[in-house]
This record gives structure tokens, C-alpha cells and sequence, in this order.
């Protein structure tokens, strides 16, 4: 039997943005409830420790702290807890469907925020299915989580800030960084950008001591730190045992002449987040094409509202823009959230509005400087498989497209990419990196997460 | 862009593509429309049954037909549909369900399809992994399912490999009609008009179909309805038969990778609207009460198709009164998958004059007119 | 400071520190892969926070379960389909 209950507040999300919403709602009187798929709140930038031996970092403290507030409010917290259907009811009231651990139950809420964060972006490319290929979060979450390294010998290829602290987060764990590669040429983007980098950087003291002390230590442990250089291939038969890396020129493409081998027993990838946006599509939110923001975004309105009525939105779902401004728009959209749910009024102090204002220079500082180049599609060939899933290559999804599928949905249909048990998260994006292909994802359907029969068919 | 073929084909889906793989076949020259890149609606979202038992005399024979056609197509193109002879199991959960089963099962052997009855303790000996709760059912040995988007990509690379046209990307708006003629039609492709001259157009459009017809006054009776679906992630295997309950409303099937199919026996009448509605999703969890096995599964993904329902559910094919040159194949209500070999082959029998294999007088369009 | 739980791998026990994910439990015990996919490539832990479901065994009987976000039980039995050791 399914348990049903319902709140004025519900937040989908534990994470930077959903705690400060769920803290906010619960302050303000709202009958508050944080639901999270995760075991422990936290997200994935303030992940809690799990099993390491390891003392929490400044990074997790802070993190202890937003979920200290969080529940000292007054919020009940629904962890283990996956979304796996909703819909927006009349008169705003939203339903949502739930597993926690395989057992049903609903919830009803008055107004929802919906601060599901962001997957990381993987772009396919040769010999990246080969075991000891990670995402350079797991390698962070089996870090930071579980006290693990993923290998002796570990190669960072990506770009953005994430592989820099998980490399340094793996110094003084017996595990080797062999090198860390970025392809944006950072100096470079900087300089093109002059304007954009100073306001962008000014006042972020936390966020450059973060960058800078990850650099720093990397190179106290000898660990050369390049930019403008990037992966090429993943080598090894059954196993990670090496890599092919290049310079790379302003597009991304590999610079002839430049190749040479790693040798490397882990390769940890990371090319930016790409915001989660399937429980706010399911819900008929209003999307857009923002490739600065890391892709398909909702469409925002004042206090953080989507399209829906009742449903609001806040992080990095909403478009990518780290911890500082996810606890920001967390705040604006448990106010957003509470003015709706209880009919009242709600207004942001002008200090807040301020650091808003100062966060998004930031978003849009990270934004261009870490632009996705052309040159990223291109690294896959034609054997090498693009939907991890269902094994599909780059050529059947060239051959579908040469038949005439022109979109997202089409090429799914044709190619069976986004039909795996990932349900494309993984996949799609980089499928329309490769492809330039039009148009949005294909239409968010339920269930959200793979849910049990038995969970979902009526009792009897 | 003017094109001119000897027959224009509507739909680039099962239907339209089998129709024009027959006709290139007598030598036809044909061009197909097609709205999307590739079949992308009802040819493809369906759970892919391949069956002749638990229908009406003529759907029945049509089918008994289609299943050679299927092996035919298969075995010449060599290309692997996945097509399982698992059986089809009809089940009954009360006795005078069985006794209606049992009826049939005499117009089968008369139409020389073999089919048996099980009661419940045949049931339970011959189909252990099924529910304890079933009266009986009837079997049929040599249904089963293919998987229907290899199926129907096969008939479309077929048609190619014959020399068909494939215009993609490409919206028909409207049919050219001179009097008691059809003479061809126009589209719009990638942005430009596209005029084709043709003596023959078939339009096999699905639930689309209604529309365009309208336009040249032939009102045909179709209503879109939704018809919904979803698959678990892959199991071992559970299932060898095409499992359908006619009183629980749902069917399944387990495709050859392991994942189980299960669809509705019921439909959202009236939209186009393919959004998967909780209701939808929880009914069709009830495969569980027929096949208890599915309980700890985990349910991956829900689609729904659209379907075009006649009113006696009994498909459209000919050409109505009046309007020469204009064949219309529609309305297959949710078997058109199935059927469409021997839906296509009998357009183009019916379009090259002829006697067609199977008489499908029946389902001519104009028999919804008022007399 | 951290108890030891011991956990069951294709029969044989592996140990596992408490309160870790059954993908930690085999990644410290030595193992790179353990699934096969369809076509025979061995996968193991790609995404680590459960969204691409390639580190998946059978736990306790059921399949298809995602190693990164299961936490380790006293007696859990794990059954993988192959990968390399």
C-alpha cells in the first residue's frame, strides 16, 4: 500500500539550491518536505562523507552547515527518495509520484521547487567505454564518499574547474595524478575577455582559493598541469592502460605533430554540466537553448518561477553557475515558493539582490570562458560508440542521419540512443554536440528513474 | 520542385512502404512522402505482434497472409526482425470467456488456422510463469512477435533497394483532385513546394489521414486515439508467448534482448496528444496480475502511439465513390503493424487491376456512407 | 572509525568498510569491471552517482541494481555477469 501526504513546500533536490530553499520555506511557516535520491543530503558539491577515513574539508563543512539549517528549520527530509512521476494539478498543486528504495508513495504540494542540479557532460571519444574510464564527479564522489582513488596512475582530460579540485583532492591518497589537461586555453580566453574576467572574478575569494590552492598543490606534488591540451584516445584492451593526449588548437582539434602516450591506469573526463532538467520538463516547463548557461535551460520569471504556475526553480538546473549563486536562487525560490503556496507576499533584501547580481557575472564569466569548442565533436570516430547503453556508434547515428532524421526524438527512435536504462542523460547531450542536431531533448515521459512494477501497479 | 511517378504514396510507415515495395515490384514508379526523417508513429511504437488468431474472418485470413509475407520479406532481404513463433495466449479469467474462446477457436480450424483451448489446469501446466488466477485461454502455436522497428525499416530499405523515391521531411498539404480524379498532390520539403503528378496516389497517412481527405470532400471516419505503452529493462527470460487479456486490459510480450513489452487493451479516443498519463502508466502495470514474475522489474520507459480507430475497428482500403485514382489505407486500429505486407502487396494489386489475393471487400471505405 | 561490513561476490566474501557503496567495495577490493554488456565489453563504475547505470549487478537476487548508490549490509550477496577482474 502507497503512503500519500502533502506540504504547502515540496523541494526535489537536496542539494546547495534545494536546502537553502527548503530552510527558507520552513522559516517562513511553510509545512516543508526535501526530497532527495541520494542517502544523505548534500548534493554533489557539498557531498557528505560517507565511509572515508578522511577529516571533511572546508568545502563539506560548509555543506554540514546548509543542512544543519536546513532541518533546524523545521523541514522533513525524504532521503533515499527518487521522483519518478508528477504532474501540475489545477490551481497549482503539483503531485509527485516517489520510490524510496522500491516502496511507493505521493506527495502533494502547494507549490514546488524543483532544484535538481546538473549531470556532468561526457563527450565520447575513442576507447572511452574501457573500464577505468570515470567521470571526474565519480572519481571526486568515490573520493570524497568512500575513501577510494580510482587507480595508482590517474589522467585528468577535460575542461572546466570540477577536474582541477578532484585532482587535488586525490593528492595524499597513494594515488598518483599523472596530469591534469585543460583544453580551454585559460590565459588566453581570459585576456580575450578582459571586462567579463575581472567583474566575473571580483569577490569571489572563495572560488579562486579554491582553483588556486587545487593548482597549487598539484604543483607542490610535481604534477604538470597543462592548458590547451586535451585527450585524444583511451588505450588499453580491457582495461585503462593508457592515453593518447595533443595539443589542441583554439576549436578544440588536436594539433598534428603533437600526439604522445600517457601511461596511466584511470582517465577521469569532465567537458561541464549540463543542467538536469527532466522532472521540470515533465512538468511542461518552458525551455531554451542556452549554450553559455550549459544547454537547454526553463525559462525564468520573477522569484525564480518557471512557466508553471506553482512551480518554481533554483541551481543548477536552472543554468549552470556553481555553489555561491545555487544558494542564492534557492533562497528566491523557497520565498517564491511560500508566497505562492500561502498566499502571501515575499521580497528579497537588497544585500541579497546584490550578491545575485554578483554571482551572475560570475555564471556568465564561467560560461564563456569554458564555451564548448567544435572540435570536441569530432574526437569520436566512426566505431566508437556514443550511447554507453545500447552500444550504438557514431556511424549508425551518421547513417540515420543521412536517412533523413533530422531531430533528437528521430535519431532515438531510429539508433535506440537514449533508450537505455540511462534514459540519454548521458548520452543525448553529446549526441547533439556531435550531430549540431535541432531542436530540443526528446520529451521528458515517466518514469523519471526506472521504478519497480510492483511499486506502481494498483494494490490488489 | 516538380516530380512526376506513377503512383504518389502518403506515409512513409509499414503501410505506405509496403505498398510501395509491391507496386515498384510490378513496376510501378513510385514516390513516397513521408512527414519525418524515417517511420517514426504507429509502425513503430507498437509491440510488435505477429498474429492470426482472436480476430475477425477477414483480418484473420489478411493476416494468416501477412505472416508469410513477413517470413517472405525476412528471408529474401536477409535481414534478422527478431520475429520469435513464441505463440499468442489468450487468456480468460472467467469461464464464459473461455466458452466465447472456444467459439472461435471453430471459425479458426474452419479458416484453417489451429488453434486449442487449455482450461485451468492446461494452463497451469503448459504456462507455469502466468498468474494461478486465469480460467483458461487459447493458444495459438504459431503466432508470435517481431521487433517492429527492424520490421518496418526493413520494408523501407526494401522499397529503396526497388527503386522508390523516400521524399523526407515532407508535409503533405494538399491533394490535387480534377472532378472524378485525383491527379496528384503538393507538399511542402525543406522549405520549397513540391508538385507531384501522379495517376495514383495512395494515402496511407494513419490517423493523419482524415484531414487531408477532407480537403478534397472524402470524409472518412477515423478517430486519433492514444494508445500507450512502456518496457521494463532486460530480464532473463520469462516469456516465450504474446500474453493478452482482453478483461485485464493489458498484453505482453518479452523482446529478444530481455526487456518485457506491455501494452493497453484500451485507448484515450479522440487526440493526438501522445503524453503518457499516470493513469495510463498505472494501468499498465497490472501486467503484473498476469505474469507475477514482472513484480521486482523495473519499468524503464513509456511512449504512446496513435491510432486510428474505425468505428467497427475494421481497417479502410479502396478507393471511395467518385474519386478515381485515390486509394485510401487507413484506419487499421492498432493492427496495422501486422497486417501491413498484405495491406501493401493488395494496394498494389488493387492499383495494377489485379484480383487481389484476399478480398477485402469488407473494408471498403464506403461502407460508413448512409444508403 | 569505521567498522568492517563483509559483503558477498560471486560467492566469495569481500570486505567492505561500513557505510560504503557496494561499487567502492569492489573498486577497493581490486575489481575494474564487472557487468558484460550485450555485445561482450566489460564495463564498471563510469558516472559513480547513478545515472549511467553501467556498474549494475544482481544484489540480494535483484537485478539491474546500480553498485554506486546501494550501501553495503552484513551478508549482502552480490552476483556480477563477468567484466575483467
Amino acid at each position: 500500500m502507497s503512503t500519500a501526504a502533502s506540504c504547502d513546500v515540496a523541494v526535489v533536490g537536496a542539494g546547495a539550491a534545494g536546502l537553502r530553499a527548503a530552510a527558507v520555506a520552513a522559516r517562513a511557516g511553510a509545512s516543508t518536505v526535501l526530497v532527495d535520491a541520494y542517502e544523505h543530503p548534500g548534493g554533489q558539491y557539498y557531498r557528505q562523507p560517507a565511509s572515508t577515513p578522511h577529516p571533511p574539508s572546508p568545502t563539506q563543512v560548509e555543506g554540514r552547515r546548509l543542512v544543519e539549517e536546513a532541518y533546524a528549520a523545521g523541514m522533513r527530509a525524504r532521503t533515499g527518495t527518487s521522483v519518478w512521476d508528477a504532474a501540475a494539478g489545477p490551481g497549482g498543486r503539483v503531485t509527485l509520484w516517489l520510490t524510496t528504495g522500491d516502496r511507493p508513495s505521493t506527495l502533494e504540494c502547494g507549490a514546488l521547487v524543483v532544484a535538481t542540479g546538473a549531470h556532468e557532460r561526457v563527450a565520447p571519444f575513442p576507447g572511452w567505454t574501457l573500464p577505468g574510464v570515470y567521470t571526474a564527479g565519480a572519481v571526486q564522489a568515490l573520493h570524497k564518499g568512500h575513501g577510494v582513488a580510482v587507480g595508482e596512475r590517474v589522467l585528468f582530460a577535460g575542461s572546466g574547474p570540477l577536474p582541477l579540485v578532484a585532482a587535488a583532492g586525490l593528492l595524499g591518497t597513494g594515488a598518483r595524478v599523472v596530469e591534469v589537461l585543460e583544453a580551454t586555453r585559460l590565459a588566453r580566453a581570459g585576456a580575450r575577455h578582459p571586462w567579463a574576467t575581472a567583474t566575473g572574478l571580483w569577490r569571489q575569494g572563495d572560488r579562486l582559493r579554491e582553483g588556486l590552492g587545487s593548482a597549487l598543490r598539484l604543483r607542490r606534488a610535481g604534477t604538470p598541469m597543462r592548458t590547451g591540451w586535451g585527450i585524444v584516445r583511451a588505450l588499453g584492451d580491457d582495461r585503462v592502460e593508457g592515453a593518447v593526449v595533443a595539443r589542441l588548437d583554439g576549436d578544440w582539434r588536436p594539433v598534428a605533430g603533437t600526439e604522445r602516450t600517457v601511461s596511466c591506469d584511470a582517465i577521469a573526463t569532465h567537458y561541464g554540466l549540463v543542467p538536469a532538467t527532466e522532472l521540470l520538463r515533465l512538468l511542461g516547463a518552458g525551455i531554451g537553448h542556452r549554450p553559455d548557461l550549459g544547454g537547454w535551460v526553463p525559462a525564468m520569471g520573477p522569484f525564480m518561477a518557471t512557466s508553471v504556475p506553482g512551480v518554481f526553480a533554483a541551481g543548477d538546473c536552472t543554468g549552470i553557475g556553481g555553489a555561491g549563486l545555487s544558494v542564492l536562487e534557492g533562497e528566491l525560490a523557497g520565498l517564491g515558493a511560500v508566497a505562492y503556496a500561502l498566499q502571501r507576499q515575499q521580497r528579497p533584501g537588497r544585500r541579497r539582490l546584490a550578491a545575485l547580481r554578483r554571482e551572475r557575472r560570475f555564471q556568465r564569466l564561467y560560461g564563456t570562458i569554458f564555451a564548448l569548442r567544435r572540435g570536441l565533436a569530432e574526437l569520436a570516430t566512426a566505431e566508437t560508440v556514443v550511447c554507453r547503453c545500447e552500444e550504438v556508434t557514431r556511424a549508425s547515428v551518421g547513417a540515420a542521419i543521412a536517412a533523413g532524421a533530422r531531430t533528437a526524438s528521430s535519431i532515438k527512435a531510429v539508433t535506440r540512443c537514449g533508450m537505455g536504462p540511462c534514459q540519454g542523460r548521458i548520452c543525448l547531450p553529446a549526441i547533439s554536440q556531435l550531430t549540431a542536431a535541432a531542436g530540443p531533448p526528446p520529451e521528458a515521459r515517466a518514469p523519471l528513474v526506472p521504478v519497480p512494477f510492483e511499486a506502481v501497479a494498483p494494490c490488489g | 520542385m516538380r516530380l512526376t511517378a506513377s503512383v504518389a504514396v502518403i506515409g512513409g510507415g509499414i503501410v505506405g512502404s509496403a505498398a510501395a515495395l509491391y507496386l515498384a515490384e510490378r513496376g510501378e514508379n513510385v514516390v513516397v512522402l513521408e512527414r519525418a526523417g524515417g517511420p517514426t508513429q504507429a509502425s513503430v511504437r507498437n509491440a510488435g505482434g505477429v498474429r492470426a488468431q482472436c480476430r475477425n474472418r477477414t483480418e484473420r485470413r489478411l493476416a494468416l497472409a501477412s505472416i508469410a509475407l513477413w517470413r517472405d520479406l525476412s528471408a529474401r532481404t536477409g535481414v534478422d526482425i527478431e520475429y520469435r513463433q513464441g505463440g499468442n495466449l489468450r487468456v480468460a479469467l472467467v469461464e464464459p470467456t473461455l466458452d466465447a474462446l472456444a467459439a472461435e477457436a471453430v471459425e479458426e480450424a474452419e479458416d484453417g488456422l489451429a488453434t486449442e483451448i487449455w482450461d485451468r489446469a492446461a494452463l497451469r501446466r503448459r504456462a507455469p510463469h502466468l498468474s494461478p488466477r486465469f480460467a483458461g485461454a487459447k493458444y495459438c502455436a504459431t503466432d508470435g512477435h517481431a521487433n517492429p522497428i527492424l520490421a518496418t525499416w526493413m520494408v523501407v530499405n526494401a522499397a529503396k533497394e526497388a527503386g522508390v523515391r523516400y521524399l523526407t521531411g515532407a508535409d503533405v498539404t494538399r491533394l490535387d483532385r480534377d472532378g472524378d480524379r485525383v491527379r496528384g498532390l503538393r507538399a511542402i520539403a525543406g522549405g520549397d513546394v513540391v508538385t507531384v503528378e501522379a495517376p495514383t496516389v495512395v494515402h496511407a497517412g494513419g490517423p493523419w489521414t482524415a484531414e487531408l481527405a477532407a480537403t478534397i470532400g472524402v470524409r472518412l471516419p477515423l478517430t486519433p486515439a492514444r494508445n500507450a505503452m512502456l518496457v521494463s529493462q532486460g530480464a532473463p527470460p520469462l516469456l516465450a508467448e504474446f500474453v493478452s487479456s482482453h478483461e485485464l486490459k493489458v498484453y505482453l510480450r518479452q523482446a529478444r534482448a530481455g526487456q518485457v513489452h506491455v501494452g493497453g487493451v484500451f485507448t484515450v479516443d479522440g487526440t493526438f496528444d501522445q503524453r503518457v498519463t499516470h493513469e495510463e502508466i498505472t494501468h499498465l502495470a497490472r501486467a503484473v496480475e498476469i505474469l507475477p514474475g514482472l513484480r521486482r522489474l523495473r519499468i524503464l520507459r513509456t511512449w504512446a502511439g496513435t491510432l486510428d480507430l474505425t468505428p467497427d475497428h475494421v481497417p479502410l482500403l479502396g478507393t471511395p465513390a467518385g474519386v478515381g485514382g485515390y486509394l485510401v489505407a487507413a484506419g487499421f486500429s492498432g493492427h496495422g503493424f501486422c497486417l501491413g505486407p498484405v495491406i501493401g502487396r493488395t494496394v498494389a494489386e488493387l492499383v495494377t487491376g489485379e484480383p487481389t489475393s484476399v478480398d477485402v471487400t469488407d473494408l471498403h471505405p464506403d461502407r460508413f456512407l448512409a444508403c | 572509525m569505521s567498522s568492517t561490513v563483509e559483503i558477498e561476490v560471486d560467492g566469495r566474501p569481500v570486505p567492505a568498510r561500513a557505510g560504503a557503496s557496494v561499487a567502492a567495495a569492489l573498486l577497493a577490493s581490486g575489481r575494474v569491471a564487472w557487468r558484460t554488456t550485450a555485445s561482450g565489453r566489460p564495463r564498471g563504475v563510469f558516472c559513480g552517482i547513478g545515472v549511467c547505470h553501467d556498474c549494475t549487478a544482481t544484489v540480494d537476487s535483484v537485478p539491474a541494481v546500480r553498485t554506486c548508490v546501494t550501501t553495503v549490509a552484513p551478508g549482502m550477496r552480490v552476483e556480477t555477469d563477468g567484466g575483467a577482474s
